[in-house]
């Protein structure tokens, strides 16, 4: 009696299930040699992982030498996650192993070249902006993804002007607002345009640019029937002319005022006549309205 | 043969119109799987987490931004192109599927379609073959689809390996 075990023994063990099946590799020459070890086994610990994985891709067990598991159990002390061979929750979800910092670095310095540095001065006085980079240009970019991934709302340009920057004077500004109108606002002194009407971005910012340039030079145009704008046409009411300075002027005949205080008295009115109107500002005017006249002051 | 058509004939003018109602069948199958008296019923990750783990324990199979508000959504088209994509898969690689082809996953990347997910060697892996066949396989779907499709199928040894689970 030999002591391994009768084949006919061990086949009875295999039908029930006793004993393990030992596969053996065929014979098939072609079989053998397709036979390999994974990718991660073989790799060096001092090797370039941007080389291994370069670009965003699916992960791929064989060729990620980490242990890593995935998945829920009920009891992990039992038994462990989901290995990574196979596992299909690794596959689903998006992977950053391209973005490592050592790739990240190398990019940068391979895009170092194309950059130039930013300027110190605005980083330390962003206010400079205002008056060095008068102009700015928004607009968005969308990120998509299906066939088409063009986005209409990328052609959106907006482009905001420091009209201070234009250096416009007293009549060319209100020749100007008045062209620009709503576009115009006065409390900041910025103009902003919004372009949409044209298919591409690069024609929505030439447009823009196209306008800006336009107006400009409208504003600057003297035509000869502007001459004939009468007082009720004046964006802003002027002391000059008013009947209050022609009244004041009356009254200051005879109670004698310098020169210097009517001054003072027509800057505070020009201000109190063309912005909003506040208690504290009403109160300001009947107190100056009383200085300049010699009145005794109000009791508060 | 006239005679049978006759028939037919006057089968269709006293037919008349019927309602056909049958009583409700109350039954709540999904993600309900029958367990096997020697445990040899084979259960993938995707299929042993139920539909309402969805998000929580396991990941979705198709991953685009269709759904995202503000969009332009075509939800339709992709779902129709993942069909498309799923179908032909299942239907090229018909003997290197594992789980019949139902774990495909396919993501959206740009205008890149990316299909995912695991196929088994079969008798023998022909790897000129399978390589032929991925390029048939992605060129196909991007003349079809008008989109670049990547193919990042991965192989396991046999279906055994993606086993999560034996009930």
């Amino acid at each position: 009696m030999p002591k391994r075990k009768l084949r006919g023994q061990t086949q009875l063990e295999q039908a029930t299930g006793r004993a393990e099946m030992k596969t053996r590799s065929r014979t098939d020459l072609m079989d053998r040699l397709a036979q390999r070890p994974p990718r991660s086994e073989e790799m060096d610990a001092d090797q370039k992982w941007s080389d291994v994985w370069p670009a965003a891709r699916t992960f791929a067990a064989s060729v990620v030498p980490l242990p890593v598991r995935m998945g829920s159990r009920p009891n992990t002390e039992k038994r462990a996650p989901f290995k990574k061979e196979g596992n299909l929750e690794l596959v689903k979800i998006p992977n950053f192993l391209h973005l490592t910092p050592a790739a990240i670095q190398q990019h940068c310095e391979a895009i170092k070249k194309f950059c130039t540095p930013f300027p110190p001065e605005l980083l330390n006085t962003p206010e400079l902006a205002k008056t060095e980079l008068p102009i700015s240009v928004d607009y968005n970019t969308y990120v998509h993804q299906g066939t088409n991934i063009r986005d209409i709302r990328s052609r959106v340009v907006t482009m905001k002007v420091q009209v201070a920057a234009l250096k416009f004077s007293e009549h060319a500004l209100e020749k100007f607002a008045r062209l620009a109108a709503n576009r115009y606002d006065e409390t900041t002194g910025i103009l902003t345009i919004i372009t949409d009407r044209c298919h591409t971005r690069k024609q929505n910012i030439d447009y823009a640019y196209y306008l800006l340039t336009v107006l400009y030079h409208e504003a600057l145009k003297v035509e000869s029937w502007e001459k004939l704008s009468a007082r009720a046409d004046a964006l802003k009411v002027d002391f000059d002319g008013s009947t209050t300075k022609s009244r004041l002027v009356e009254i200051i005949e005879k109670t004698h005022v310098d020169e210097k205080s009517m001054e003072s008295f027509g800057k505070m009115w020009n201000e109190y006549r063309n912005t909003e109107e506040t208690p504290e500002k009403t109160r300001e005017y009947a107190r100056r309205a009383k200085e300049i006249l010699g009145l005794r002051k109000a009791e508060v | 043969m006239l005679r049978s058509i006759q028939h037919v004939e006057n089968q269709l003018s006293q037919s008349c119109r019927h309602i056909s109602t049958t009583s409700t069948l109350c039954k709540n199958r999904a993600g309900k799987t029958k367990s096997t008296t020697n445990r040899t019923q084979l259960l993938t990750y995707e299929m042993a987490q139920k539909p309402h783990h969805l998000g929580v324990r396991k990941s979705w199979l198709t991953w685009h931004s269709q759904n995202l508000e503000e969009f332009r959504q075509s939800q339709p088209l992709v779902v129709a192109q993942d069909e498309v994509v799923r179908r032909f898969i299942r239907g090229f690689f018909p003997q290197n599927l594992i789980v019949s082809g139902n774990e495909i996953v396919i993501k959206r990347r740009g205008n890149v379609l990316i299909v995912a997910g695991f196929l088994q060697y079969s008798r023998r892996l022909d790897i000129r073959r399978i390589y032929w066949m991925f390029g048939f396989a992605e060129e196909f779907l991007s003349i079809l689809l008008k989109q670049p499709v990547k193919l990042e199928l991965a192989f396991v040894e046999s279906e055994k390996d993606v086993a999560y689970n034996y009930i």
